[in-house]
């Protein structure tokens, strides 16, 4: 049975929704700046990827059925860009009755930017804020449950950075297993304190920009954001008259099993993801027309990555590049980001440029396209995401 | 899609007594009876003297129970599904007092790295060496049965996969204190709180069983249900198993939940969380107990006389809720 995208929103350091997004990656204009909106050590110092509006300023624009009482960004970010996928999916109230419909969620921060303004706090009983119930990853999956009437299924996947695709893919199979018809999918993540300084404690943050696949590359730059799509059967696509935004054509879902922050050098995992992805399409790797890659910026992600892709692909690549150079590492994000990128890209017959690459890396001397690539043909494109923890996964999306 | 059950490990707040026919449970003395710590095993056992010392609770006993279910066993794993509701709880406060003592700096990159959800998941494949499907759910209360479900649509997609399917959830004093004060798990009707519980099961999975073989034969899952929308979810998991509720040997669940069940004065009831605490995966604890009451005929002692040792149970049905999920679990013959 095919799965089908029939739509897709997101929010970014580039922007919010698929137009700003869009127009900021053919401009090739960033969306890394110095951090703002968090009170740390950190703040005007770090690079990052930061959705440049106040939780105030999101929560404005959402017009909210109910009321919430500490709503995590976490959640607001999913929301917004939820409700991006569910109206170009033309998803109407009638729907929701008619058909089984559920929500594969998910995130790695969830609600520790509450967490960690109020714990200390509330330990030493110097406050009494509740946030315990927003700490949870599975909160913000809750409220898209309750704020969006979508109460057949929800669920929550946290692999580290593959957490999005991995729901993508488990959003596909319960379609396909006759479970649901359709599913919105997706991931949401915002900078915290926490995690600013988690990965500065593991030496992957670059001081200045990120440089997927340069040589010179320093570490990631963490990001922020949110990225749902809407998956679908064909038949319900046919019954409520609605045209597919692409095909979900193969997927792959394996672990590298080789320790628990570096990816193998060949990167088997990914190696193995991208080959069962290739297969379930029905695909030799010389039909693949672009690659969205990880490609984080740290030492051991795009040295390893390149290997598995050189090897998949024979030492033939196509275009690559990593959008990463644009948003950050968005963490659970990253893979409904990278996806959604690269069906902006397909749409557009483009391929975005990778900034801030200058020099390849020599073991595999591979070179995603540094500058934008215009009226290119994409008909397929693969989207890899790899997870601390060993998570791999990669997804193809083919025009449908 | 019967999940069949090939062998499965736990580690709760109870002492476990097991061999090959008997099977009894004892409670041990906790210093706050409102905090239920598990019996930490020897980890040495399986573990290596740098996981033991470096390593969140729940990820200690996560392993550890994984790994036993995995010993003695020659099928190739096919994948690694884990649940937890709460995830390293004990590294996030760590790596938190770290940030605040230190001013972010100099912190140290193990606390982060323990403080993930995902690591429990990923450890497990590198310590079995398995490389396919792997994935982490934190969905509260139906975390562990999301993990049930996806091992269900596995199963569809190739039935000759083995499947190592569990939970693990932990507590801290300083998390107890919080869900307290905040009232975070309070039951609505009285007012309570109820005691915090902590624990890890492991089950190998597979599609393929023989007649008498035990497996969970159907799951459930409900999001802010009526006690109707329960009620008419056990007809239909019944129906289900061509069954009735004379059919049913017992009743997994909570004094709370029996008082609005139209089975529940007419099916023996086993209150099991007021013996392990309240913890959001607690229903992998049911799972487990259910599979060895049904494997070894016999209901432990702790849990009253009562119960006794019948000549065979069949089926054995777990209604659980935690805040607004609900589950319905059928383990039988």
């Amino acid at each position: 049975m095919d799965v089908f995208v029939s739509g897709m929103g997101i929010v970014s350091p580039l922007g919010i929704g698929l137009e700003a997004n869009f127009e900021q990656l053919s401009k090739e204009a960033t969306g890394i700046s110095k951090l703002q909106l968090i009170d740390s050590v950190h703040k005007d110092k770090v690079f990052v990827g930061e959705v440049k509006h106040s939780d105030e300023e999101l929560m404005d624009r959402l017009a909210l059925k109910n009321s919430y009482s500490n709503p995590s960004r976490t959640w607001i970010l999913a929301l917004t860009a939820a409700n991006e996928a569910l109206a170009q999916a033309k998803i109407q109230e009638k729907d929701k009755k008619q058909y089984r419909i559920g929500i594969v969620s998910s995130s790695t921060v969830g609600g520790l930017r509450n967490t960690e303004k109020s714990y200390d706090g509330f330990i030493k009983g110097q406050n009494t804020i509740d946030f315990i119930s927003e700490h949870s990853v599975a909160d913000s999956t809750e409220k898209l449950a309750i704020e969006l009437g979508i109460k057949d299924y929800h669920t929550t996947i946290n692999t580290a950075c593959s957490s999005s695709s991995n729901a993508i893919i488990l959003g596909a199979r319960l379609i396909k297993s006759n479970m649901l018809d359709i599913v919105l999918v997706g991931g949401a993540d915002t900078l915290s304190k926490y995690t600013i300084n988690g990965f500065n404690s593991l030496l992957l943050l670059d001081p200045g920009h990120c440089k997927p696949f340069d040589e010179g590359r320093k570490g990631i730059n963490l990001g922020e954001g949110a990225g749902y799509l809407v998956l679908e059967s064909e038949k319900s696509m046919k019954e409520r008259k609605v045209t597919p935004k692409a095909l979900l054509s193969g997927y792959g879902i394996t672990n590298d099993a080789y320790h628990l922050s570096a990816t193998s050098p060949e990167g088997n995992g990914i190696q193995a993801a991208m080959k069962i992805a290739l297969n379930m399409g029905g695909l030799i790797p010389e039909k693949i027309d672009y690659i969205n890659a990880h490609g984080t910026g740290t030492a051991n992600n795009d040295l390893t990555e390149g290997m598995a892709m050189k090897q998949v692909f024979n030492d033939q690549l196509p275009s690559f590049n990593s959008t990463k150079s644009f948003t950050g590492h968005t963490l659970a994000a990253a893979g409904a980001i990278n996806l959604i990128h690269g069906a902006i890209a397909m749409e557009n017959n483009m391929v975005f440029a990778n900034l801030n690459f200058k020099n390849p890396i020599p073991q595999h001397n591979l070179r995603p396209e540094s500058k934008t690539v215009k009226s290119k043909n994409i008909h397929h494109v693969l989207s890899n995401a790899i997870g601390m923890g060993g998570f791999c996964s990669s997804i193809i999306i083919s025009e449908s | 899609m019967k999940l069949y059950i090939k062998n499965s490990a736990c580690i709760s707040s109870l002492g476990i007594q097991q061999n090959e026919n008997s099977f009894e449970l004892e409670t041990i003395s906790q210093e706050d009876p409102k905090k239920r710590y598990v019996i930490e095993p020897d980890y040495k056992e399986f573990l290596s003297f740098n996981v033991i010392r470096r390593s969140a609770r729940y990820v200690k006993v996560g392993l550890f129970t994984a790994l036993k279910c995995m010993q003695n066993i020659e099928h190739t794993l096919g994948g690694i599904i884990v649940g937890t509701g709460v995830g390293s709880f004990s590294y996030t406060e760590k790596f938190l007092d770290e940030m605040n003592a230190k001013n972010e700096e100099k912190l140290s990159p193990n606390l982060f790295l323990q403080s993930m959800n995902s690591l429990l998941s990923g450890y497990i494949s590198i310590l079995t060496k398995c490389t396919g499907y792997n994935l982490t759910y934190v969905n509260r209360g139906i975390s562990f049965e999301s993990a049930l479900l996806d091992a269900q649509a596995q199963f569809l997609e190739d039935r000759s996969r083995y499947l190592l399917v569990g939970a693990a959830d932990e507590i801290t004093d300083n998390y107890v204190d919080i869900v307290h004060k905040t009232g975070y798990l309070n039951s609505s009707e009285k007012n309570t709180l109820p005691a915090l519980g902590e624990g890890a099961a492991f089950m190998l999975l597979s599609a393929e069983g023989r007649k008498g073989d035990i497996g969970i034969a159907a799951i459930r899952l409900f999001f802010e249900a009526t006690p109707e929308d329960i009620n008419t979810g056990i007809e239909e998991v019944l129906e289900e198993a061509n069954c009735t509720y004379r059919d049913v040997d017992l009743l997994l669940t909570t004094r709370e939940i029996q008082q609005f069940l139209t089975v529940g004065e007419k099916i023996s009831c086993l209150f099991y969380k007021d013996y392990i605490g309240e913890y959001p995966t607690a229903t992998s604890f049911a799972v487990w107990l259910a599979e060895k009451i049904v494997a070894t005929k016999h209901v432990p002692e702790i849990f009253g006389k009562r119960f006794g040792t019948k000549k065979e149970f069949r089926n054995i049905l777990i209604v659980n809720q935690y805040k607004k999920n609900a589950s319905i679990l059928l383990v039988s013959k």
